[in-house]
């Protein structure tokens, strides 16, 4: 006989509550998946096999009011900061490195959603981030994000973080300084 | 049924390497934490996606006494000492620190937690501990836990095989299609010829075996459950996830997975017999191997009086009192002994031919 029948003792209902309340969370959850982004808690292992390529561009505003995307390599700038002096800044300051890096395809873990997603959290969080005392040019970032679903044709998204606050008036500002990257009008 | 749910005891034996292998992998994760802070810094300082109040995520001294207290627990656990509570303790740390950061989030990780937590409810500090307490406690104890942590196994099967299912691009084969063709060059590199590689990224062949992977684990979650498939589901589903494992980046989750296949294991304490020869060399390995490999106590291990008469270097008694010799007694030992199982079904489909064999799965 692999087990035994009941014990004696007075029964243990609480067992069955316990028993009732966590497999009625775990379905919940596992139901929800879909309404959140990584379908956390829905133990979708594998569920895409799409990949993302980043390229990461500064959006500078010139002394006549134009906007000038400059292109970011390896995710390093360097810009005008408030003690006149240049600083070296990267994206991997706040963003730490084994979650994303630039201009390599990468396998999009949980989804390209999901990556999507945290993308835009991850440039959000830089553009809250840097501080105007080490970067005076930077108006915005922008992640030119190129997700290829399951071998479908790459398809680009435009993420831009919010502006940045705190800086001068561009008016006043002088040209922007980009040794790092290639201006893109 | 409630009442049986509720009611139930059996044996705990069974339950001791399960218990272990857990500790390991929350020491491992834990480790891993603890790595990757002294290398990269605390998480809390830079980008991160907390999925409860940012009140509530550790400050950085705390979160490195958490990261100790986890490495403690883990051994605790591994070893038997206060080894429920550690457990319970194990996976409440861990689910705060995944909710602290939605970056960290992984299946496996959660999934390791929630079963931490559903172990810590049965009795599996009765076996496999470094020390035994000064007054015998009985083997047996209450064993909802341990269904609890087998519907847990069938709910992430339902839920990862209904996912794909009901996904088209999984479903016709578009997914793993891509996934082979895009690590394709990993493989060859590996030595896997050149041509099997292209066999398998052809939309056809792609689409059949996305088709199979769906149905095994719809398939595994109910067959688990069920006496006269069980055997054959967990040796499909440990190749399953050796699978799994050489060809993907899954951290620790088909060791995970397979761990808690043990929990399937039935709780009969050496209800078998194994006898052997200790004059021959097949006997005296049988004595001395089965013993140290029989991690869920299967066998009850005895040698018998060697005499002139021709015989057998092993006899296996079956539960239900049959006898197997030979290929037939190594297959059953295969069946029961965790490193031998890989090799189980093809043995037993050759035992099945001898003249006394068959092909069921009668432990």
């Amino acid at each position: 006989m692999a087990s035994l029948p009941p014990s004696p003792g007075p029964p243990a209902n609480y067992r069955i509550l316990i028993a009732l309340v966590w497999l009625v969370v775990q379905a919940t959850l596992v139901i929800t998946a879909n309404r959140r982004t990584d379908g956390a808690f829905g133990f979708r292992m594998f569920n895409e096999s799409s990949t993302v390529e980043l390229s990461l561009h500064r959006e500078l505003e010139t002394e006549d009011g134009r906007r000038l995307r400059v292109r970011v390599d390896d995710g390093v700038w360097s810009a005008r900061a408030s003690d006149g002096t240049h600083h070296r800044l990267t994206w991997y300051d706040r963003v730490p490195m084994p979650y994303w890096v630039f201009d390599r395809e990468m396998h999009a873990s949980y989804g390209a959603a999901t990556q999507l997603a945290r993308l835009q959290a991850a440039l959000d969080d830089l553009a809250a981030h840097v501080s105007p005392s080490d970067d005076l040019e930077t108006r915005r970032f922008v992640l030119d994000v190129t997700v290829r679903r399951n071998g479908r044709e790459p398809v680009v998204h435009h993420l831009v973080s919010p502006e940045r606050t705190g800086l001068p008036a561009p008016a006043h500002a002088p040209a922007p300084h980009a040794p790092q990257g290639r201006g893109v009008p | 049924m409630l009442a049986r749910f509720r009611d139930e005891i059996a044996d705990g034996h069974v339950l001791g390497p399960v218990r272990a292998a857990i500790g390991a992998l929350l020491g491992w994760h834990a480790l891993s934490a603890a790595e990757e802070l002294a290398k990269i810094g605390y998480f809390g300082d830079t980008f991160h996606v907390p999925m409860i109040p940012e009140g509530l995520v550790p400050s950085p001294r705390v979160y490195a006494v958490v990261l100790a207290a986890r490495v403690c627990l883990a051994v605790m656990v591994a070893i038997g000492v206060w080894a429920r509570p550690a457990l319970a303790a194990s996976a409440g740390l861990g689910l705060w620190l995944l909710l602290c950061d939605r970056n960290q989030f992984h299946h496996n990780r959660y999934s390791l937690y929630c079963y931490a937590l559903l172990l810590s409810l049965t009795p599996c500090d009765r076996s496999w501990r470094a020390s035994e307490p000064s007054v015998p406690e009985p083997r047996r104890g209450a064993w909802w836990g341990v269904r609890l942590a087998q519907l847990q196994v069938s709910l992430v099967y339902l839920a990862s095989g209904g996912s794909k299912l009901l996904d088209p691009d999984w479903r016709n084969g578009l997914v793993l299609a891509d996934r082979i063709a895009r690590h394709a060059h990993v493989a060859i590199a590996k030595g896997v010829p050149h041509g099997v590689v292209e066999l398998l990224a052809r939309p056809d062949i792609a689409s059949a075996t996305a088709k199979l992977a769906i149905m095994t684990e719809l398939v595994l979650c109910a067959a688990l459950w069920l006496r006269p498939t069980r055997v054959v589901a967990l040796w499909w589903g440990l190749w399953f996830h050796v699978l799994v494992q050489a060809t993907s980046k899954v951290e620790t989750f088909s060791v995970l997975a397979l761990s808690l296949y043990g929990v399937f294991v039935t709780p009969d304490y050496r209800a078998r017999k194994l006898r052997f020869d200790p004059s021959r060399f097949w006997g005296k390995l049988a004595g001395a191997v089965v013993p140290a490999l029989d991690w869920f106590a299967r066998f009850q291990v005895e040698p018998w009086e060697p005499d002139d008469q021709r015989g057998h270097s092993i006899v296996v008694i079956r539960r239900d009192g049959a006898r197997a010799t030979g290929i037939r007694a190594f297959a059953m030992i295969a069946r029961c002994v965790p490193l031998l199982f890989p090799l189980w079904a093809p043995i037993a489909l050759f035992a099945s031919f001898t003249r006394r064999g068959d092909l069921t799965t009668r432990g």
